[in-house]
Parts: C-alpha cells; structure tokens; sequence
C-alpha cells in the first residue's frame, strides 16, 4: 500500500471526475435532510458493475467523505441535520446562525471536515496497524463502556435543565428497546405493529425530531425562513475560507477530535455517529468555559466534525484489513467489493494491493476536494437560507418524506418519522434537548448489546467489567466526568447561598 | 405572506404529511391485478388459510415439469459448450430465446416488472443471492425485476410487508432458514410455513466451525470433550436472533449432554473480531464470509456445519453429520411468494429462477461465494415438505430446552 501510488491513480483524469461527481452527489445527498450518504452510497451500487471496482469505490469514498461533511451542513443552517453526526455540530451550529454567522459555521464546518478527514487518513496510513491492535480487544464489554461514556455526554447537551437532557437521553434509550431483541429475540414494545419488530432506525428518527419538528416549530410561532437578506451573504466572500483566528482558536480541537474519532471509527459498529457525539461531548469536557457550548461556540462545530470525517477514514481499516465493516456505509463497500471478485481482507494488500492503496489515496484527494468545492458552495448554501419559508418547509417535507422511505424502503419509518416530528416538537416547546434523546437512541443499542454479551462471553460472570483494563479506564472516565458537573454545581450553589439565598428548585 | 392562524396552518401542514405518510403505507397495491384478488389479499394479512391445506396439487403438470427442467438443463448445457451465444449485457441472446421457448408462460404474466423484497440490507448475503440470481431472470422474464431492501426483525418486516400486497405473483420475497425458525418459535402474527405459497430454494449450507489459529483444541472432538465436562464454557458465536446456529447449538448440546454458551453478534464484523480477540472460543460462520482469514492462516476449521465437506478448504476435516450429530437446520436461500398466488405463475417464477442459476453469471457468483459445493436445490413442494420438517423440529428443540418462545409472545 503507496500512498503516492493511489493518490497517482485517483489523480487520472477519469477517476478525478468520479470522484468529483462523488463529491457533489455527496453534498447534495448529505445537506438535504432526508437524503443521507448512505441513500447515495446504496444508489451506486448498480453502478459499480460498469464501472469496474477501482472506480466505483473511488466515486463511494468521494460521497462518503462529502456526505459525512454534509450532514451536517443542514445541522447548522437550519437545525435540521440529514445524519446523526450532525445532530451535535447543529448544537452549536445553529445558533450561529441564528446569529446572523452562518458563513463563519459552516466554513468551519467544511474546513474542520477536510482537517479532520486528512488527519484521519494520514493516521490511517501511518499508525492504522497499532491502531488496529487495540480496535481488535474492544470486545462487548469494551463497548458497553464506550457507551456509557458516550451516554456522559448527555450533560454536556443539556439546554439549561440538567433533568430534562437525563429524561430526553433515558426516553431514547426506550426507544432504542423496541423491536426485537437483539440476544434473546423476544418482541418488545411493538404493541401489535408487526413492522415495529425492525425496532426504530435512527435516521427516520432524526428527520423526524429535527427537520420535520423544526417545520411544525416554525409553522406554529409564524416564525420561519433564517431571516436573511441578499445583502448578508454578498458580505460572505465568494471563496469563504474561515478566519485565522477561527483556525488558531480550534486547531487543537481539530487534532483532539481528529485523534479521538479515527479510533472510533476502527471500532467494528461504532462508527461516525458515536464518534461525533464523543468528539463533543469531550470538547465540552475540556473547555474551560463549558458554559459557552450550546449557544453558538465554534468549537462545538469543529469537534464533532473533525471527529466523524475522521472516523469515517478509520472506518477504512476494519474493512480493508479484516473484511469488516464498522458502519452503513461501509457494510455497502463491501458488497461492491465482493461483487467485483474483491474480497477485502488480510490478502487484499497481497490480492490487490493496487486497490487499497486506491482507496487511501481517495480518501486524502477526497478530503482536499470537498474542501475546495465545499467552501466554493458556501454561497450557494447560504443562499438557501433566503428562499421564503413557505417554499422551503414544503421542499424539506417532501425530502423527508422521500428520504426516509428511499433508506429501507419501510412504510413504518414515515409514521416513525412522523410520530418523532410531534414529539420532536413539544420537546421544543417544553426545552428537552432533542440531541440527548438521539444519543440515547444511537447509543441504547450499543450498549445493550455489549452488557449482554459481555456478560456472555465471560460464562455469566459481571467482573469482566472490572478486570478488563480498558473497560475499567473507560468506565471510570466516564464515572468521573459524570460527578464532575454534579460537584461543580453543588460548589458553585454554595457560592451563591453564600451571597444570597435562592429559591429552591421545582421538583 | 403573514401566517394569519398559526393553529389552522398548523393543522394543515400536520394533515398534509400524514396524507404523504398514508400514501408510501399503502405502497403499490397492485392496479392490474385480477379483480377480487386484489382487496381481499391486501385486508387480511397472514391469517390467509391457517390449516395446513395448501396451494399443493400439482400432480397434473408434474409430468410436464420435468420435461421442462429437462429442456432448461440441455440449453444450459449447449450455453456451457458454446453452442448458443450468452451475453448478460444484451436484453435477449440466443440462451434466452431458447429458454422463454422452453418455459411455459401463464397468459399475461409477467405484464409489468415483478418486486422482490429483500428482508435484508444492500450487499449482505440474502441482497447478493436476490441481484445475482435476479440478473438473468430479469432477461428470461423479459420484465424488471425491482429488488427492495426492506431490513429488519431477521427478515420479517419485509416478508410482513408482502403479506400485505396483491397476491399477484408481482410482490414476491427471498427468504432464508430464518423465517422458519420464527415460524416454529411463534413470533410473528403469520405463519411463515402455512402462509406462503413456495417457489424454489437454492442455496444451502455451508457454515464451518472455526477457531483461532493458535487454539489448543486440534479437532472437533477435543472441543466437544471439553464441552461435555465444562458446561457452558465453550463460548461459540454465530449470527444474531432467529438463527439456525443456536439451534444447531442446542441439538449438538442435547447429543453430548452439555450446553455452550452462546453469544450472537448481529453483524459479522463482532463475530469476527470476537474470535480473533478470544473473547468467544468458536466461531459459526460461513466459509465464504472468512475465506480470506482463512488463507491468511489466522482461524483454522474444526469442523464443517453440515453434511458437506469442503474439498478445497480441508478434505481431512469431517462434517458434524459424518461424526454422527444431528444437523436440525441447513441454511438455505430461496423465493417465496404470498399463498394466494396462482400456482402456475409460482410454476412460471420456479422455472425462470431455476433457469437463470444454470446459466455463467450466477453459477461464477456461487463459486465466489463457495455456494457451488452446498447444492441445495429444492423444488417448491420439496421445499414446502423441508421447511414444515425444520419447523417441527426445531419447535420440539426448542420446547425440550425451554427456549424462551413464551416469552416471545406479547
């Protein structure tokens, strides 16, 4: 595996262009709430038989990279993220929007995509053995650590009332239950609904709990359109690199979340998703001033960005170098893969060692693409945000309708989808943070599977939990950032009954 | 435009979606279909005919049949010989011809494309049997062939989905050893055996039990010696809910008065990785899954799952059969459509998908995926007669274990 070599070859003009028409489908498929990568992925697939291979996953990697860039594009814009990943960039993203900066997030957007996409590749190139080693001794306990780490950042989402983000984050965790069991396969909370069995997807989920809750929302208070005018986005330059200052403040941002996220994504099932919610949640950790996050911080763009374009390089790994897929997407590549007489694996780099070094290469020419063109498009994304309201909710609805049917092609997910939107929107109305409950569900069935075979593997013995290192260091870490708040806010109430008593809190 | 009543347009908005929503639930029933056929079939899913009385009698063109699988096997042969020019890039060539010749065609069946639903996602092994097999069908049909990737409950919402639609013969599923085990457990509202009219199965088992190459057990016996005196320490994984590993698991278990301990990964990338990590001790697992894990020297097979023994993988190793185990499941792929479908149309669909596997395209895709060696070809009355023999089976295993089936039901 050369990584000048596969970068030489994505370079001929003609897997360029693939890749360059990966890149846009991508983005289109990625920004437009409904349509994720994944859609875009599944729809090549009878593509590759002409295309050959090579080619085909040349143009894959190309709307992967971009698509997982994308997601969260709509996340920022209009709080309506077409993937799981950007429901954490959309915490932050948002309301800088809201504040009138859109151009700002989402150049940082794209740009901590590209870094983080790069990063990861480089990592992947270069550490991805050693890395692999570890990737390899996550087991199921290791997992269910991992998750209730990820279920920590839970505080870190939280819109103000600290119960509410817990109460969100348990209700996805229900939500997570329903369908059949994952061990045993008992039918739990499907009330009849035979489709129900499938559980709940989490992408019908989001659509519903974001784009489409963020249309009734809107609808409702007469509210609407991102209230921008022609003249705000002439302000934005025509080629919208972000600020030095913006790259200086997150720079370690973008390594930390880069780092974090690409061993993430070697993880078999973990995936960008988690890893997006990890970079977060930890960059929330880290700062100094927790309190900013939420209300429009940079930082809490670039964390989860870096860390999921990162990790959709990691994800490479485990597929290349086992035949494993870690997540969607990849599951797809390796059916194209096995269509064309490919069969990743240890032999691919000694079968075809010309395809995997094609498949670093266009993971790095991919990143520097969706750069360029990403920040190219920045206008014409901003543009999007002064199309009158009435039109836009309509285009959104239709997407979402059409995007949620195309991913599993189950009626079930547009009721799913719809029944989330209600919800979605009294969680609004009432200030449940709706990211909590999407980690809960994203996170719910990791973790249940891991605690469950996790007890498996070790004969039925739950000291694995204690005596396996990694899962012992994890689930203290996560012990600790979960007192953490709690023994900072205990101080700071002393603090203020010190100065003035306060009214004791409802409930 | 100012909103004047947020409320009303609340309400319209709300309204207008659950149209779109109601519109995609009742999907594509069908607009051709025979008249009568239609409605009733799309009302009452499932509970069609719950005696075991079924579609059954095809006693009149059996002879006629096997004429046909004749004529089938002969211009496959001349295809293989080069005697009639095969292009799976044109719409027809001369084998195509020669088979739409061959097969007997129901009068204006197919008159518009055939939907197959396929309970599992893109580029898994169901979704590759479904396109591959698909591919000439598709040319012999001279119709489309729409493949729908409907995942979920191990097929079941996409075979729940087809018991919704016309029984037409243009909704039709791909169904694996799965749907019969959750027959024989009682999980779903319908009768997977009783309620689906079979067409053809055609793919069969070729699971392995593997362990990691440094592992002390050297053949399966020593395995299943140290299974009988530690109960339940031998950890072996295999795919998720529903699957026939366990129950092989429980048969084998019952045999040699011991249990395993076993621990289902959904995807095989956990399986996998399980074994390689040590956290299971034995892997079931398809052998063209981990071919490459294999070759690489990294997991070693104690055993084949089945009757069959793989000539290129391992001749010397056995078969759990040829060590006199009891093998209550296989694992087979094959084609399903709702019970009310004429039975000359489910003749037509059985010839075609038949037809199709003799021909290169899908006989390299079986090679690839070491398919070729499982055989596994059954017709639909073979396949019937099979599939009520699995689940009876299986539901007296799972009766003699306490195998939490009460619990399955709500």
């Amino acid at each position: 595996m050369d990584l000048l070599t596969g970068i030489g070859s994505v370079l001929e003009p003609f897997h360029l262009l693939l890749l360059l028409g990966g890149v846009v489908i991508g983005l289109i498929f990625g920004t437009i709430p409904g349509l994720s990568g994944i859609t875009a992925v599944a729809l090549l697939v009878p593509f590759s038989y002409v295309l050959g291979a090579e080619a085909a996953i040349i143009m894959m990697i190309g709307v992967y990279i971009a698509a997982t860039c994308a997601g969260s594009l709509a996340g920022s814009l209009f709080n309506m993220p077409g993937d799981v990943m950007g429901a954490a960039t959309a915490r932050d993203g948002y309301p800088l929007t809201q504040q009138g900066q859109a151009g700002r997030a989402i150049s940082m957007d794209i740009t901590a995509s590209a870094v983080g996409g790069f990063i990861g590749t480089v990592l992947l190139v270069l550490i991805a053995p050693q890395f692999l080693r570890i990737a390899l001794r996550f087991g199921p306990p290791e997992f269910f650590a991992l998750a209730i780490l990820g279920m920590t950042s839970v505080a870190s989402l939280a819109m103000g009332s600290l119960v509410k983000a817990l109460l969100a984050g348990t209700f996805g965790l229900l939500l997570a239950t329903v369908g059949l069991d994952p061990v045993s396969g008992a039918v739990r909370f499907v009330f009849g609904v035979q489709p129900l069995q499938g559980g709940i997807d989490f992408i019908p989920a989001i659509i519903g709990f974001f784009a489409v809750a963020e249309i009734f929302h809107a609808l409702y208070y007469g509210t609407g359109s991102g209230g921008y005018s022609k003249e705000d986005i002439k302000k934005v330059p025509r080629f919208a690199l972000p600020s030095i200052a913006d790259l200086k403040w997150t720079k370690w941002t973008m390594l930390r979340s880069s780092l974090l996220g690409n061993f993430i994504g070697m993880l078999p099932g973990a995936g960008s998703t988690v890893a997006a919610f990890l970079g977060y949640g930890t960059e929330v950790q880290m700062a100094k001033d927790p309190s900013k996050f939420g209300k429009g911080e940079i930082r809490g763009v670039v964390a989860p960005e870096a860390a999921n374009n990162s990790a959709a390089a990691g994800s490479m790994v485990p597929l290349l170098t086992l035949g494993i897929p870690g997540g969607a997407v990849t599951a797809i590549m390796l059916g194209v893969f096995i269509l064309n007489g490919l069969r990743p694996g240890p032999l691919l780099f000694r079968d075809a060692p010309e395809i995997a070094s094609s498949v670093f290469g266009a993971l790095m020419v991919a990143s520097v693409v969706v750069f360029f063109v990403g920040l190219l498009l920045v206008r014409v994304l901003l543009r999007l945000l002064t199309i009158p309201f009435e039109i836009f909710s309509t285009m959104v609805l239709v997407f979402a309708v059409v995007g949620t049917f195309a991913i599993f092609n189950r009626p079930i997910d547009l009721w799913i989808m719809l029944i989330c939107g209600v919800l979605g929107f009294f969680a609004k109305q009432y200030e449940f943070p709706v990211s909590a409950l999407v980690l809960g569900l994203v996170l719910g069935d990791i973790a249940e599977i891991g605690l469950v075979n996790g007890v498996n593997v070790t004969r039925g013995s739950w000291g694995i939990f204690f005596t396996r290192p990694f899962t012992m260091a994890t689930l203290a870490i996560s012990l600790l950032l979960l007192l953490m708040p709690i023994y900072f806010a205990v101080q700071r109430r002393r603090e203020r009954a010190a100065d003035a008593p306060t009214r004791e809190p409802v409930g | 435009m100012r909103i004047r009543s947020k409320t009303r347009q609340f309400a319209v908005v709300v309204i207008s979606v659950l149209a779109l929503v109601a519109c995609g639930s009742d999907a594509d029933v069908a607009d051709d279909a025979p008249p009568g056929d239609d409605g009733t079939a799309a009302e009452d899913p499932g509970d069609t005919e719950g005696d075991d009385g079924d579609t059954g009698d095809t006693g009149e063109t059996g002879g006629n049949q096997a004429d046909v699988l004749a004529a089938i096997d002969e211009i496959a042969a001349q295809v293989e010989a080069g005697e009639l020019a095969y292009d799976p890039g044109s719409d027809a060539d001369e084998a195509i011809e020669a088979l739409r010749e061959a097969i007997p065609q129901p009068e204006g069946y197919p008159g518009r494309p055939i939907e197959i639903l396929i309970g599992f996602g893109e580029g898994g092994g169901s979704d590759n049997y479904t396109r591959n097999v698909g591919r000439d069908a598709e040319r012999i049909l001279g119709q489309r062939l729409i493949y729908n990737n409907m995942p979920g409950a191990s097929g079941e919402v996409a075979l729940g989905h087809m018991f919704t639609q016309a029984a037409d013969g243009y909704t039709i599923a791909s169904a694996i050893t799965n749907q019969v085990i959750n027959d024989a457990l009682d999980i779903q509202p319908y009768s997977f055996v009783d309620d689906v009219a079979f067409i053809i199965r055609q793919q069969g088992p070729t699971e392995i039990y593997w362990v990691a190459a440094d592992n002390e057990w050297e053949t399966f016996e020593d395995m299943l010696d140290y299974a009988a005196e530690n109960p339940g320490q031998v950890r072996v994984s295999g795919s998720g809910i529903g699957s026939d590993d366990e129950f092989r698991l429980l048969a084998l278990g019952s045999e040699i008065d011991s249990t395993f301990g076993f621990v289902p990964f959904d995807g095989v990338g956990g399986r996998i990785s399980a074994l390689l990590a040590g956290d299971i001790d034995v892997l079931h697992e398809t052998a063209g899954t981990v071919m490459d894990l294999y070759e690489d020297g990294q997991i070693r097979p104690l055993a084949y799952g089945g009757d069959i023994v793989f000539e290129d993988i391992d001749p010397d190793i056995p078969s759990v059969a040829d060590l006199g185990y009891p093998v209550p499941t296989g694992r087979w792929r094959g084609m399903v459509a709702p019970g009310d479908v004429d039975q000359e149309i489910i003749d037509y669909l059985h010839n075609v998908f038949y037809a199709s596997a003799q021909l290169p395209s899908y006989k390299e895709y079986e090679v690839e995926f070491l398919q070729h060696v499982a055989g596994g070809y059954l017709n639909g009355e073979e396949f019937e007669a099979e599939a009520r023999r699995e689940r009876d089976e299986i539901a007296a295993l799972a009766e003699e274990f306490g195998y939490d089936a009460g619990a399955l039901q709500e």
